[in-house]
């Protein structure tokens, strides 16, 4: 029951949280300056085939989309659509509607957030506990340096490095495209390295804080094997901080696939939304904020959960444990 | 239940966790589609048998009518017109008309289709198809107004008897459109006056035929490769807007036997060095050079091909409530101080551009570039009341993307004595401002446009900054306002609207403006090709002086391809070639 009324809880405070962020987005939408006519019209020029740009295209769009209405009634318009999952014809994409468009790109750009993650989390849970347990060595340090450099390299670089040795030098994968599970490897690994340095840091932080406490020198003291007690005692407990970033930073990664996907041409959601943002394509626009949003507020409530799992200490504070409302009812 | 797992000691066993992750894994892939395109690869034995493209932006639309990316695939072989571009560009050869007429007065052309001629599905082509589509296409109502983008690919310059009234709605009855189909295989299209420009427009995009039962049965969802019915060589086989598109050889097209390379396939890649890593990488064999990086790659450099005179980098003048904005003495010393070799340095690959009509035109005269002259630029500002900058305004160029050359341009013009400003904004914001009156009155300036078309006359004197729109720019800054209030009005209907705009302009549009107008309408009707070409370059002459559009430097049409491709010959479409012809081996 306590699972239960937690879930129904936050997923009230998702909903008027996603209502909030409609609410912003679209009013910033209208703040923001250009009109997808307008700015369709300055891209025209160089395909040879712009009529002059005027203030009647921009009405044609006013026309057709209603947005010659009060900003309030054309988003309620939207939204009396969008609870239903109808976000409307993309104006890029008249030919689709944006829950189509969402419906193809996100697994694309899910499934390299998720091996990304998979792979980031495999390269720096170890990689954080041996720079712990080596503290101050040559192994440290050098692990240190390449989890900075990871960081310190932005995705599209790593991209492009990839594609300079396993492309061009070694031939062994294709530059780009989307054909198959190949087609992953590449991307998989430009979007993960850097988080798998960021991740090793933190991984190594916490290790080095749990190796100090009384409990771990004390399972030390009762004759466990260092690997018993790293793995048993000192891991679980160091993994909390990492569950904590990792969430975020998983829909963080959803969001953040533009580059790559530009670079090696993946037909993902990063592409349709920085488009749809540069060319004020408002209801590809909305529909991506809204799962961009819901998607990094699921996590949140993803990341609650797994700690609750994984550390009783957190169900007291998250409302899930019977013992906080035995509490509550003898106060 | 959920209470006792929940309070439970940590539960998350290995063999459960490693279970969850690979099953999130299994989900997230399935849920993944991948292209059908194929890998494709630089051809696969002996002949050319895949034919792999970059294509630099998402391919958002196939329909021809209205603007949009579209025009960079289509003509690669999806869909083909009566006409098409010979292997220059510059003229044309039958496609599925066979032959035509052209009468005495040079006004009225009859196309004679061919009897072979099939649709993708093996419907045969008629006169009356061709009629279908160009009706859509300039119908209020159609594509090209229904495109959220509001743009239609019409060419007014074909001028084509009713089509740009019946388009603006100020005509309603179609059979006072010049396109009539006589017979099944007989299409008459009238013009208003003669326009010698007329058949090599009308291998423009917006001129390909469409298959009109399947756009009645699917309107929404013609384009979709499972849907689509074309009238080219290629049927769409795949296409994911972002990715790819790829097409196949078809067996009922009438010239099956020149088809050389049986699919075509185009992929996205809008980033220009991951596109050339993959012609490195030989997965691709046509892609646009960058020539910044492939400058001095010698054997890259002898890849490219080119269609000369294709695009024009240009200044569009700005409103300003300063003086200097309407003096056009100013805007001719601005012009005269660029000198435009040295911008072409800069941005390699492209020429100096003298004159806003490229070199590439037939008839192009010598009298139509502006020279790099600084001490005739300061002595025009001297005349104008401005000695060495003094009392100008701040000169801006109004941008939404840095360019090298364009900050170049605001330096010479410093050695005019003027403040300049590079102003670069979101696009959005560019777009919002480029044609409004600026407040400031000490600020005035020009923004930063190109343009590209084929090398007629009629695109560069009529098409672009042609007399439906040079006037406009002509207008004192303190009328600018109302005349876009009635653009903007959506009150008014097609004919009030051209009424009342063309009205603004007889009343405060420029005496030069409006003799342009008369020069360059007077040209596109000359019968006689030497009388024409003079009557543009009149025309193109006084645009210039009036310093609206100050022009930069001229670029090509360029493309790299393999030396394995043979036949591939670059023209003057977004597309870049048409795939007739091109063979080639791995």
């Amino acid at each position: 029951m306590a699972l239960l009324t937690f879930l129904a809880r936050r997923i009230a405070r998702l909903v008027i949280s996603l209502l909030i962020v409609s609410m912003l987005a679209f009013g910033l939408l209208q703040l923001a300056p250009g009109t997808f006519a307008g700015i369709q019209a300055v891209g025209g020029g160089s395909t040879g085939l712009a009529n002059q740009q005027t203030s009647g295209n921009n009405s044609a769009l006013v026309q057709a989309y209603g947005e010659n209405v009060p900003i309030p009634v054309q988003y309620w318009n939207w939204l009396s659509h969008a609870v239903v999952g109808d976000f409307g014809p993309s104006y890029k994409y008249p030919q689709s509607d944006v829950t189509e468009i969402i419906a193809q790109a996100l697994p694309v750009t899910a499934s390299l957030a998720f091996f990304a993650m998979v792979l980031a989390l495999a390269i720096a849970i170890p990689v954080g506990v041996i720079s712990a347990v080596r503290r101050g060595t040559w192994i440290d340090n050098s692990l240190m340096f390449v989890s900075t450099l990871g960081v310190a390299i932005p995705n599209y670089l790593m991209a492009i490095i990839l594609v300079l040795v396993f492309s061009v030098g070694l031939h062994a994968l294709p530059t780009g495209g989307w054909t198959g599970p190949q087609s992953m490897i590449m991307p998989v690994i430009a979007l993960g390295a850097g988080m798998a340095g960021v991740f090793a840091r933190y991984v190594r932080s916490s290790v080095l804080e749990v190796l100090d406490e009384e409990y771990v020198v004390a399972a030390r003291a009762r004759g466990g094997t260092p690997r018993a007690v790293l793995l048993r005692h000192v891991l679980r407990s160091a993994i909390m901080p990492l569950v904590t970033v990792a969430g975020p930073a998983f829909a963080g990664l959803i969001a953040g696939t533009l580059f790559v996907e530009q670079i090696f041409g993946i037909p993902g959601l990063g592409q349709y939304f920085t488009q749809a943002a540069i060319g004020r394509d408002m209801p590809l626009m909305m529909g991506c904020t809204v799962v961009f949003a819901a998607i990094l507020m699921a996590m949140n409530v993803i990341v609650d959960l797994v700690y609750a799992a994984i550390d009783p200490r957190t169900r007291a504070g998250l409302g899930l444990s019977h013992e906080t409302k035995r509490k509550a009812a003898v106060a | 239940m959920a209470d006792a797992i929940m309070n439970r000691g940590p539960v998350l066993a290995r063999r459960t966790f490693l279970g969850a992750i690979a099953a999130a894994g299994a989900t997230v892939l399935a849920g993944c589609s991948f292209d059908s395109t194929g890998s494709g690869g630089a051809g696969s034995g002996a002949a050319l048998k895949t034919l792999v493209v970059s294509v630099s932006q998402n391919i958002d639309s196939l329909d021809p009518h209205y603007v949009n990316n579209g025009a960079l695939v289509t003509p690669w072989g999806l869909l083909e017109g009566l006409v098409a571009t010979d292997d220059k560009g510059s003229g044309v050869v039958p496609a599925i008309a066979e032959k035509w007429d052209v009468s005495a007065d040079g006004l009225k052309y009859t196309f004679h289709l061919r009897s072979t001629a099939k649709f993708s599905n093996g419907d045969p082509i008629t006169a009356k198809d061709f009629e279908w589509t160009y009706q859509r296409l300039l119908a209020p109502t159609g594509a090209g107004s229904a495109a959220t983008d509001g743009a239609n690919s019409y060419k007014p310059s074909l001028g084509i008897v009713g089509a740009t009234d019946f388009l603006a709605g100020t005509i309603t009855d179609w059979s006072k459109v010049g396109i009539k189909a006589t017979a099944d295989d007989t299409l008459e299209i009238t013009l208003a006056t003669p326009n010698s420009a007329f058949l090599l427009g009308m291998a423009n995009v917006s001129m390909l035929l469409l298959h009109k039962a399947t756009i009645e049965k699917h309107p929404k969802d013609w384009m979709q490769p499972e849907n689509w019915v074309g009238s080219g060589p290629y049927a769409l086989t795949a296409w994911t807007p972002t990715a790819s598109i790829a097409m196949k050889k078809h067996s009922h097209y009438w010239d099956a036997d020149n088809i050389h390379v049986d699919a075509v396939q185009g992929r996205v890649l809008t980033d220009n060095n991951a596109a050339l890593l993959a012609y490195r990488n030989n997965e691709i064999q046509v892609t646009v050079p960058n020539f910044a990086v492939i400058s001095k790659d010698k054997d890259l450099m002898n890849q490219v091909q080119e269609a000369p005179g294709y695009l024009v980098y240009f200044l569009q003048s700005m409103f300003t409530k300063h003086p200097a904005g309407a003096d056009a003495r100013v805007r001719q010393a601005l012009g005269k101080a660029i000198d435009r070799k040295a911008l072409a340095k800069i941005a390699v690959g492209q020429l100096p551009g003298p004159s806003t009509v490229p070199q590439a035109v037939p008839g192009w005269d010598e009298s139509l570039a502006i020279d790099f002259d600084l001490a005739g630029a300061k002595k025009l500002l001297d005349e104008a009341g401005y000695a060495g900058g003094k009392g100008m305004p701040t000169i801006q160029i109004l941008d939404f993307a840095s360019n090298p050359f364009i900050e170049a341009t605001l330096q010479m013009w410093e050695e005019l004595g003027v403040k300049t400003k590079y102003n670069i904004v979101d696009v959005g914001q560019y777009s919002d401002i480029r044609y409004k009156p600026i407040e400031d009155p000490n600020l005035w300036g020009y923004s930063a446009n190109t343009f590209g078309g084929l090398p007629t006359w009629n695109n560069w004197v009529i098409d672009c900054w042609g007399p439906a729109s040079l006037p406009f720019f002509s207008l004192p800054t303190d009328q600018v306002d109302a005349y876009l209030a009635i653009q903007a009005d959506e009150s008014l209907d097609g004919a009030t609207k051209t009424a009342r705009l063309a009205s603004m302009i007889d009343s405060y549009g420029s005496a030069e403006a409006k003799r342009f107008v008369k020069l360059a309408n007077a040209a596109a009707a000359e019968p006689d090709e030497s009388a024409r070409i003079k009557g543009f370059n009149e025309a193109a002459g006084l645009r210039q002086q009036m310093g609206y559009q100050i022009p930069l430097m001229w670029g090509p049409n360029p493309l790299m391809v393999k030396p394995t491709v043979k036949n591939l010959h670059v023209n003057y479409s977004p597309s870049g070639f048409y795939v007739k012809g091109i063979e080639g081996s791995k």
